[in-house]
C-alpha cells in the first residue's frame, strides 16, 4: 500500500512527539512540552490523535496560538508549535517570539512555508529560542486510512468558488500529494471550469515548486507517475441523494458525522478506525451485516463476561479469577465501545423505521437502476407520494431521482402536484425545493449531456426513447449494471457511484465499455521528464481522487473494494466535504436560487462565457 | 483458425526447416547449447564490444555449424507423424498438441524476436512466432550478418541436441538501438519433472494450462496468476536485470514477489517531511551577525550621547550658576546652546545617516504620514526619521527616554571618566533626556533582556510567588518522570525476560528480583501520585479538584495528573500479564517436574511409593508432605498477590471516583480473603 493515510498520522506523530534518538541522553525533564497550535492545526492534531496519546508522550499542555499573551511563563517547558504557515498564525508567533514564555521551540508546518516568512522568522528569533523548522506536510483531515478531507476555511460549499479559495484547495491538495510523497499527473473533468482553474493552479505549484526541489525525485522507485484525478460532484448529482446503507454513510446520514465525532443524546462519540477495531471491522458493512455483527459482539462480551462474573468466582478457580482481574480494564473497554455503539445502531434504527427506509430505499435503488419497467416504478413512487406518512425530503429525493432517470414532464408535474397536495404530504415543499424539483433536471442533464455520457445514472439517451416500449439503451445500461455489480444480489445495494466507471476507464482503457468522459490531462514537467511525455496509456498504479463540491462515505466504501480486490492498484479519495443528503440538497437549494436570480434558459451557456471571461 | 490446425505442422516445419539458412542455423545453435555456460553468454549480452573477445576464442571451435545442421533433421521426421506427436522444432520437447507448441515456442524461444521484450506474444495466433522470425533475420541482416554468424559459433559448445533448456540470448540481439534486452540467462530451467510454482505457498504444479512463466526479475516459474504483474527492467551491471522506473526501462512480466519487492512499493506510504533548521539556522545566523553588528553602532553612539549630554548638562549647571549672577542674554545663549546641541547630536549618528526633513513624509518604522499635527522628530541614535508615540498608539516608533533609564541597565559600559565618576549622580538625574526610536532602544537592551531572560529562571524564581508554584509544581513532576523512567526500563527488562525464556537458575532469580523491584517501584508510584494529589489538589464534595493557589495552573496540573494515573493503570496492566505469563510458565515448569519426578519414583520403585501415593491422596488433611505444602504455600503467594492487586485497584478506582465497580472490588477481596484464611487454617504450622 502506496497510499495510506492512517500511515501517514503515525508517522508524523512519531516526528512530532517522539523525541528524536538523538536526544535521548537529555534528561527527563526537558522532553516535556507544551503544544501550541493554531486553529487550523487544532483540528488535524484532534482527529488524528488523542489525549491520551499526547499525555503518553509528555506533552502535558494544548495551548491556541492566538492567545500567546496569556500564557504562562514557563520555562522549565518545551514548545512544539505546529501550525499552518497563514499570514495569522506566522504573526502571532513572530510576536510570541519577541516575548518568549517557554524554554525552546520546535517550529512545525503543515504545509510549504515560503522564503519570505523563513526569513522573518529568522528575523525575529533574537533570542534564539527556536531549535528546529520542519514542515510535515498535513493540511488536511484524515477520515479513514483511506479518506481525506480538505480544510477550506468556509466550510459551505458556495456554488461559485473564489479564487483565493481556489488557492487554499491547491495548497491543501499539494501537502497531501508531498505527504504521500507523489507527483502526479493531473486528470480532470474539462466540463468544469472550477476544475479547469484548480488543475491548473496544482500544476503552476508544482512546476514552480519544483524550482524549491520538493517535487523533485517523489516518484522515484514507481514505475508509473501516481495520478491525481479530480472529480466534480455536480457530473454526479445523483450519488449523494441516494440513501445508504452501509454503517459509516448510515451514521453520517441519519446522524451526521462532523470531523469524526456523531453526537448522539448530546453525547459525543468518536467514530475513528484506529482506536475502535469494532467500527474498523464494521465501518463498510451493510446494514444487515452490521446488525449480525453486532450481535455478535454482544455475544461475545456476554460470554467472557459471563465467564469471569464476580457471582460465578467462588466456582471458578483460581487461574480464571486471576484471568478476570487483569482484564477488568479491558472490559471495561469493551462494555463501553458496545454502549456507544449500541446507542448509534438504536438511534439508525429508530431514524430508518420511523422514515419508512426500506421501502424508501429499495423504490430508490429500483428508479436509478432501471430495475423494474418505468410504469410500474412509477405508480410505485405515486403510491409513495400518496403516503401522508413519509416525510417530504425523502418524496422530494425520489422524484428527483426519477425526473433524472425518466424525462417526462408530465409526470414530473403530476409528481409536483402530489407534493403541494397538503392532505399528503405535511410540510409541502418550500419554495427552493419547487424550484429544485423543476430545475434540476435542466441542471444537470445538460451537464452530463455536454460530456455524453451514456452511463448507469444519467439516462441522456434514455431521454430519446423515453415513449417507446423497449428502452434499448436502457437495457444497455441494465446490463452494464449487471455486470458491475454481478456481486451484489443485495436490493438495496444496486446503485453503483459514477466513480466506479471513470476508475474502471482509468485503470483498464478499453474502447467497448468507454463511459464517455473525457479527461484532461496535465503533466508536470517533473513527471514528464522522469517518463517521457507519453505515459497517459500506460496501466496505473497509484490514484488519489479529490471530487470538488464533496465525496460521500458510499464512495470511500466503493474505494475500499475496488483496491481490495485489485491489489495492484492503491486508491485514496476526498473532497472538500463529505456529504449526505440533507447537506447536498441544501447546496442545490442554493444553486437553485442562485441560478434563479439569473436568467435561467440562458444560464449555462452564459455562465460558462462569464467564467471564461474571469479566466481570461 | 480451426482450418489452419491440418497445416499447421507444415508451416512449423517451414518455420523450422526451410527458412533461411542463418535461420536454421539459429535454431539448431539454441538446440545445442544447453549446458552452455551463461557466463560465456552473457557478457556479450550486455556489451557488444565483448563480442569480438569471444569471437576470437571461438574461432578454435570452427564446425558446429556443420554439426548443427544435421541435429535439426530429427525434428523435421517428429513432423512427419503429426497426429502421434508433435515435437519442438528447435528443442524438440515432445507436444501435446499445436496449441501448447505454440506456447511453448512463445514462451521458450520467443527471445528469437526483438519485439517480444516488450510485449509478451500473443498467444493463440500460430503467424505470430513465424513473423518474428523473419523481423530477425532482418534484424540479423541489418546488424551484419557476419558477426552474428561468427558469433553464434562462440557461443555454441559441442553437445547433444536433446536439451529442454530455455533458450540463451543472443549476442547479436543485444545490439537493439535503444533499450538493451533484458538476460534470461538467469532464467529457471523447466525441469523435467513436474515444476511448481516458486511462490511460496502457492504450491501450483506448473502446466500449460496453470501457466509456466519465468518471471523477468528473478527468472523463477511461477503460475499464471503470480506473473500477472507488470514492471519496469533495464539490464544492470551485475548481468541480472535490476529495476528501472524512468523511461529507460522496459515493461517486464514479473512474479508477485518482484512487484511487491519494487522500491516504491517496499517503502509503501512514505510521510514525508522536509526538515528546514539547517536553512533556517543559517539565515538567523546571518541575522544575528548583522543585528549584533548593529547592536554594536547603536552602543557605541549611545556612550557618545551619554558622554556628551552629560557633559552638557554639566556646563549647563555651571552657566546657570552663572546666569543666576549675571541675569541677562541667558535666552540667547540658550538658543545658541540649542542649536549647538543639535549640531552635536547630529554628528554621533553621523551626518550621513542624520536623514534629511525634506523628502521624508512617513515614519520610518510605522509608516504614518506626518502632518501639521504629527511632527517629525530624528532619532539621536541612528538618525532616522519617526513619529513620537510616547503611548504606544502605533508601535511606540520613539519617546524621550531619560537617560538615567538605560545606564540602569547598561551599567557595564565604557563610559566617560566624567560619567564613571559622577555615576551615581547620573543615575539619578531624570532630566537627562534624549529622544530614541524603539528598534534602537531594542538593540541597546538586547543584551540586558537576555541576560535577564536566562537569569529569570534562577533567580528571580524563589522572589516571585507565581514562579515558586510553579517550580514546586515542576519538581514534583520531574521527580515523577524520573521514577516513570524507572518503571519503564524494569518493564522492558522484565518483558525481555519472558520473551527469552530464562534457562538457568540465577537468570530466574533475576527475574523474580526485578518482578518485584517492579512491584515496589509500582508501589512507590501509586503512593507519589497520592502525594502528588495531596499537595495541588482539595477535596470539595466528594470530588477533587485543584486547590485555589494552584488555580492558575489548573490545566497543567490536571493534566500532569491524568498523565500519572494513566501510566499507573498501564503499567499495572502490563506487570500484571507479564506476571501472570510469569507465573503460568513456572507453573508448567513445576508440574513437567513433578511429572518426571513421579514416573521416576514410580518407575524405579512402583511398590513403596504408589502406597504413599495412596496414602496421601486418602488422607491429605491429616498430614501434610513436604510437597503439598509446597503447592499450599504457592496458592498461598498467589492469592496473597492477588490481594494485593484487588487493593491497589480499589484504591485507584477510589480515587477516580468510579464507585459503581468498586463494590465488587470490595467483594472480591472479601472472597479472596475467605480464601486465604482457609489455605492458612490447611498449612497451620508450616505457613509463612
Amino acid at each position: 500500500m502506496t497510499l495510506n493515510l492512517s500511515k501517514i498520522s503515525e508517522a508524523y506523530f512519531k516526528k512530532l512527539f517522539l523525541p528524536k534518538s538523538l536526544d535521548s541522553s537529555v534528561s527527563p525533564e526537558s522532553k516535556s512540552s507544551v503544544l501550541v497550535l493554531d486553529q487550523f492545526t487544532t483540528s488535524i492534531i484532534s482527529m488524528c490523535y488523542t489525549q491520551t496519546q499526547l499525555l503518553q508522550n509528555n506533552v502535558i499542555l494544548v495551548e491556541l496560538l492566538d492567545n500567546y499573551r496569556s500564557f504562562n511563563k514557563m520555562k522549565h517547558l518545551n514548545c512544539i508549535v505546529y501550525i499552518k504557515p497563514t499570514k495569522e498564525s506566522i504573526q502571532a508567533f513572530i510576536n510570541e517570539l519577541s516575548n518568549p514564555h517557554f524554554k525552546s521551540y520546535q517550529l512545525f508546518l503543515n504545509n510549504t512555508i515560503n522564503k519570505t516568512q523563513l526569513e522573518r522568522l529568522a528575523e525575529a528569533d533574537e533570542f534564539e529560542v527556536i531549535n528546529q523548522v520542519v514542515e510535515v506536510f498535513q493540511d488536511y483531515l484524515i477520515i479513514n486510512s483511506n479518506l481525506f478531507t480538505i480544510n477550506l476555511p468556509s466550510n459551505s460549499p458556495t456554488p461559485s468558488s473564489s479564487n483565493s479559495s481556489i488557492v487554499e484547495e491547491s495548497n491543501s491538495l499539494i501537502s497531501l500529494l508531498l505527504s504521500l510523497k507523489k507527483c502526479p499527473i493531473i486528470k480532470y473533468e474539462p466540463s468544469s471550469i472550477d476544475l479547469k482553474r484548480l488543475s491548473s493552479e496544482i500544476l503552476y505549484n508544482i512546476n514552480s515548486n519544483s524550482n524549491n526541489n520538493l517535487f523533485d525525485d517523489l516518484n522515484k522507485g514507481s514505475d508509473r507517475p501516481p495520478i491525481l484525478l479530480l472529480l466534480d460532484r455536480k457530473t454526479d448529482p445523483i450519488t449523494p441523494l441516494i440513501s445508504p446503507w452501509t454503517y459509516q454513510s448510515m451514521i453520517h446520514e441519519y446522524i451526521g458525522v462532523k470531523k469524526n465525532i456523531a453526537e448522539v443524546a448530546n453525547e459525543q462519540l468518536i467514530l475513528d478506525e484506529t482506536q475502535d477495531t469494532f467500527f474498523k471491522e464494521s465501518m463498510y458493512l451493510n446494514y444487515g451485516d452490521l446488525t449480525d455483527k453486532f450481535q455478535n459482539y454482544v455475544e461475545y462480551y456476554k460470554k467472557e463476561t459471563k465467564q469471569t462474573s464476580i457471582e460465578n468466582l467462588q466456582t471458578q478457580n483460581l487461574n480464571e479469577l486471576k484471568k478476570m482481574l487483569t482484564k477488568f480494564p479491558e472490559f471495561k473497554k469493551l462494555s463501553s465501545n458496545i454502549l456507544k455503539h449500541l446507542n448509534i445502531i438504536s438511534e439508525i434504527d429508530k431514524e430508518v423505521n420511523n422514515q419508512n427506509m426500506w421501502e424508501i430505499g429499495e423504490l430508490q435503488q429500483t428508479i436509478i437502476c432501471e430495475l423494474d419497467n418505468h410504469q410500474n416504478i412509477k405508480s410505485r413512487l405515486i403510491e409513495i407520494l400518496d403516503n401522508s406518512k413519509i416525510t417530504t425530503i425523502n418524496k422530494i429525493k425520489l422524484v428527483l431521482l426519477f425526473s433524472i432517470r425518466f424525462h417526462n414532464t408530465n409526470d414530473l408535474s403530476l409528481f409536483t402536484a402530489k407534493l403541494n397536495d397538503i392532505t399528503k404530504t405535511n410540510p409541502s415543499p418550500t419554495v427552493s425545493q419547487n424550484a429544485l424539483l423543476k430545475k434540476f433536471n435542466a441542471l444537470f442533464s445538460s451537464k452530463i449531456s455536454t460530456t455524453s455520457v451514456a452511463n448507469t445514472n444519467a439516462n441522456n439517451l434514455g431521454n430519446i426513447f423515453a415513449n417507446k416500449t423497449i428502452n434499448i439503451p436502457g437495457l444497455f445500461n441494465n446490463n452494464r449494471n449487471n455486470r458491475n455489480q454481478s456481486k451484489n444480489d443485495n436490493i438495496y445495494l444496486q446503485y453503483v457511484p459514477k466513480l466506479n466507471e471513470i476508475l474502471a476507464d482509468l485503470i483498464t482503457p478499453n474502447q467497448e465499455t468507454n463511459s464517455g468522459t473525457t479527461l484532461s490531462t496535465l503533466v508536470p514537467d517533473v513527471v514528464a521528464n522522469q517518463y517521457g511525455r507519453s505515459i497517459q496509456y500506460e496501466p496505473v498504479q497509484d490514484i488519489i481522487i479529490y471530487i470538488k463540491g464533496g465525496v460521500t462515505y458510499e464512495e470511500a466504501r466503493l474505494i475500499r473494494e475496488l483496491s481490495a480486490s485489485n491489489k495492484k492498484i492503491n486508491l485514496i479519495i476526498g473532497g472538500d466535504s463529505i456529504l449526505n443528503s440533507s447537506n447536498w440538497l441544501n447546496y442545490l437549494y442554493d444553486l437553485v436560487n442562485d441560478s434563479s436570480t439569473t436568467d435561467v434558459i440562458s444560464d449555462p451557456t452564459e455562465e460558462r462565457r462569464k467564467q471564461l471571461r474571469d479566466l481570461l | 483458425m480451426s482450418s489452419d490446425i491440418p497445416s499447421n505442422p507444415k508451416s512449423k516445419r517451414v518455420l523450422g526447416s526451410v527458412s533461411k539458412p542463418e535461420e536454421l542455423q539459429l535454431d539448431s545453435s539454441e538446440s545445442n547449447h544447453q549446458i552452455s555456460n551463461d557466463k560465456d553468454i552473457l557478457p556479450i549480452v550486455t556489451s557488444p564490444t565483448r563480442v569480438n573477445t569471444t569471437d576470437s576464442e571461438s574461432s578454435s571451435v570452427p564446425d558446429t555449424s556443420a554439426t548443427s545442421t544435421t541435429n535439426v533433421l530429427p525434428t523435421s521426421t517428429a513432423f512427419d507423424n503429426p497426429k502421434h506427436s508433435i515435437a519442438c522444432p528447435i528443442c524438440n520437447e515432445e507436444m501435446v498438441n499445436l496449441h501448447q507448441l505454440n506456447q511453448h515456442i512463445d514462451d521458450m524461444h520467443s527471445n528469437d524476436s526483438n519485439t517480444s521484450i516488450e510485449s509478451p506474444p500473443k498467444r493463440n495466433t500460430i503467424i505470430s512466432p513465424k513473423k518474428k522470425k523473419i523481423n530477425l533475420d532482418l534484424l540479423d541482416n541489418n546488424i551484419g550478418f557476419s558477426l552474428s554468424d561468427v558469433s553464434e559459433r562462440s557461443v555454441t559448445p559441442p553437445a547433444s541436441s536433446s536439451s529442454h533448456r530455455p533458450t540463451s540470448p543472443h549476442p547479436n540481439q543485444s545490439h537493439h538501438p535503444h533499450k538493451p534486452r533484458i538476460s534470461r540467462s538467469h532464467w529457471q530451467h523447466q525441469s523435467q519433472s513436474s515444476t511448481i510454482c516458486s511462490l511460496t505457498g502457492c504450491n501450483k504444479t506448473l502446466n500449460i494450462k496453470n501457466g509456466l512463466t519465468n518471471c523477468r526479475k528473478c527468472g523463477l516459474l511461477y503460475c499464471n496468476e503470480h506473473t500477472e504483474y507488470k514492471i519496469k527492467l533495464k539490464m544492470g551491471s551485475e548481468k541480472l536485470p535490476v529495476y528501472d522506473s524512468t523511461s529507460e526501462g522496459v515493461w517486464c512480466k514479473c512474479c508477485q514477489r518482484c512487484y511487491n519487492d519494487k522500491p516504491d512499493l517496499k517503502e509503501g506510504t512514505m510521510a514525508w517531511s522536509k526538515d528546514l533548521t539547517a536553512e533556517f539556522n543559517r539565515k538567523r545566523q546571518t541575522r544575528t551577525d548583522e543585528n549584533q553588528l548593529n547592536r554594536n553602532k547603536i552602543q557605541k553612539r549611545f556612550i557618545k550621547l551619554t558622554n556628551y549630554l552629560t557633559e552638557v548638562e554639566s556646563q549647563e549647571k555651571k552657566h546657570k550658576k552663572k546666569n543666576q549672577v549675571s541675569g541677562g542674554g541667558a535666552a540667547i545663549s540658550i538658543l545658541s546652546d540649542w542649536w549647538a546641541i543639535d549640531e552635536a547630536e547630529k554628528e554621533i549618528p553621523g551626518l550621513d545617516n542624520w536623514q534629511d526633513d525634506q523628502g521624508i513624509s512617513n515614519c520610518s518604522i510605522c509608516y504614518i504620514k506626518f502632518s501639521l499635527l504629527l511632527r517629525k522628530h530624528h532619532c539621536r541614535l541612528c538618525g532616522k526619521i519617526v513619529c513620537d508615540d510616547p503611548y504606544g498608539y502605533r508601535k511606540s516608533c520613539s519617546i524621550v527616554v531619560p537617560i538615567s533609564k538605560l545606564l540602569e541597565r547598561l551599567t557595564n559600559l565604557n563610559y566617560s571618566q566624567y560619567v564613571k565618576l559622577n555615576w551615581d549622580e547620573v543615575v539619578k538625574d531624570d532630566s537627562i533626556k534624549f529622544r530614541c526610536c524603539v528598534d534602537c532602544k531594542n538593540a541597546l537592551l538586547y543584551d540586558w533582556k537576555l541576560s535577564h531572560h536566562h537569569h529569570k529562571g534562577e533567580a528571580e524564581e524563589v522572589e516571585d510567588g507565581d514562579e515558586k508554584k510553579q517550580h514546586k509544581i515542576f519538581k514534583a513532576y520531574e521527580s515523577k518522570l524520573i521514577q516513570k523512567h524507572q518503571i519503564e526500563v524494569l518493564l522492558n527488562k522484565y518483558e525481555q525476560f519472558q520473551k527469552v525464556e530464562p534457562q538457568t537458575i540465577t537468570d530466574e532469580e533475576e527475574e523474580m528480583k526485578i518482578g518485584n523491584k517492579l512491584i515496589n517501584q509500582l508501589k512507590e508510584f501509586e503512593n507519589s501520585t497520592a502525594q502528588f494529589r495531596n499537595m495541588f489538589f482539595m477535596p470539595q464534595q466528594e470530588i477533587y479538584v485543584v486547590s485555589s493557589e494552584y488555580q492558575a495552573y489548573k490545566r497543567l496540573i490536571n493534566n500532569i495528573y491524568q498523565m500519572l494515573i494513566i501510566f499507573l493503570q498501564d503499567s499495572l496492566l502490563k506487570y500484571k500479564l507479564l506476571n501472570e505469563s510469569f507465573k503460568e510458565r513456572q507453573e508448567s515448569k513445576l508440574r513437567s517436574i513433578q511429572l518426571q519426578k513421579r514416573q521416576q519414583q514410580q518407575s524405579n520403585n512402583s511398590s513403596t511409593n504408589s502406597t504413599t501415593d495412596v496414602e496421601l491422596d486418602d488422607s491429605p488433611q491429616v498430614k501434610l508432605t513436604k510437597k503439598q505444602i509446597r503447592e499450599l504455600r504457592e496458592q498461598l503467594m498467589v492469592m496473597n498477590e492477588q490481594k494485593f492487586l484487588i487493593e491497589s485497584m480499589i484504591k485507584e478506582y477510589t480515587k477516580s471516583r468510579r464507585f459503581d465497580e468498586l463494590q465488587a472490588l470490595i467483594d472480591n477481596k472479601k472472597d479472596l480473603e475467605n480464601v486465604i484464611n482457609d489455605l492458612e487454617i490447611k498449612l497451620g504450622e508450616f505457613g509463612f
